[in-house]
């Protein structure tokens, strides 16, 4: 599953290490979340949501097939 | 709540507060069953026939004072933990994050998995030169498949 979480960190002048703080995971979560290796639970995933003021959907980028 | 201790099922920042104070509460458990099985094998006086009974001593000697000594530097983590907020929450965090979770799962089932298949390669071969071995291998096997199922009938019912 695609996700804008490194293009929105950026935007924010954010560091992985700021943005797992924030979200309380590890940072190497966020860097295998941003790598596409990783794909986050739905309560992991509102609190990313939730933390960049955006919907779900508009932060994870869910494809048909899936 | 042994099982919720010792794991890493927690809720949030107060619920890790009660863990780490029962996982305190355990570790000077730990220093004292460590000095117990100390003591029993101090006094233990084994038949003039066990062999290798002097290796024994020294692998149950080593368990006590292992126990022992683990028990006291986690007591000792556990104690700065409780006094340091903010490595609480970094601590907590380590424990909590999902994908370490996921990977400690898969880890475990993985593991398993591998022994059981040795453990039964293993026993079509001790069956050949030593049927204690077999018989032992056997047992050990049929244990770990009923603690499987009983760990799968439990967490069906839970979640």
């Amino acid at each position: 599953m695609k996700n804008r979480v490194q293009e929105l960190r950026k935007q924010r002048r954010l560091s992985q290490s700021e943005l797992a703080d924030a979200v309380e995971v590890t940072r190497q979560t966020i860097i295998s979340l941003e790598n596409g290796k990783y794909n986050a639970s739905l309560m992991l995933a509102h609190k990313i949501a939730r933390y960049f003021d955006l919907t779900i959907e508009e932060v994870f980028l869910f494809e048909e097939d899936e | 709540m042994l099982v919720k201790v010792l794991s890493h099922a927690l809720a949030s920042g107060v619920d890790y507060e009660k863990t780490l104070k029962a996982r305190r509460n355990l570790s000077v458990l730990g220093i004292v069953l460590g000095l117990v099985v100390l003591v029993i094998v101090n006094l233990w006086k084994p038949e003039a026939d066990l062999a290798f009974a002097d290796f024994l001593k020294g692998v149950y000697t080593g368990t006590g004072i292992g126990l022992m000594l683990f028990s006291a530097l986690f007591w000792v983590k556990v104690r700065k933990l409780l006094k340091d907020p903010e490595l609480q929450k970094k601590t907590r965090i380590q424990e909590q994050d999902e994908r370490q979770t996921l990977i400690a799962m898969k880890t475990s089932s993985s593991a398993l998995l591998i022994l059981i298949g040795l453990e039964y390669f293993a026993l079509l071969l001790s069956g050949m030169f030593n049927a204690t071995v077999f018989f032992t291998l056997l047992a050990v096997l049929i244990a770990v498949l009923v603690v499987m199922i009983g760990c799968k009938l439990y967490y069906s019912r839970r979640i």
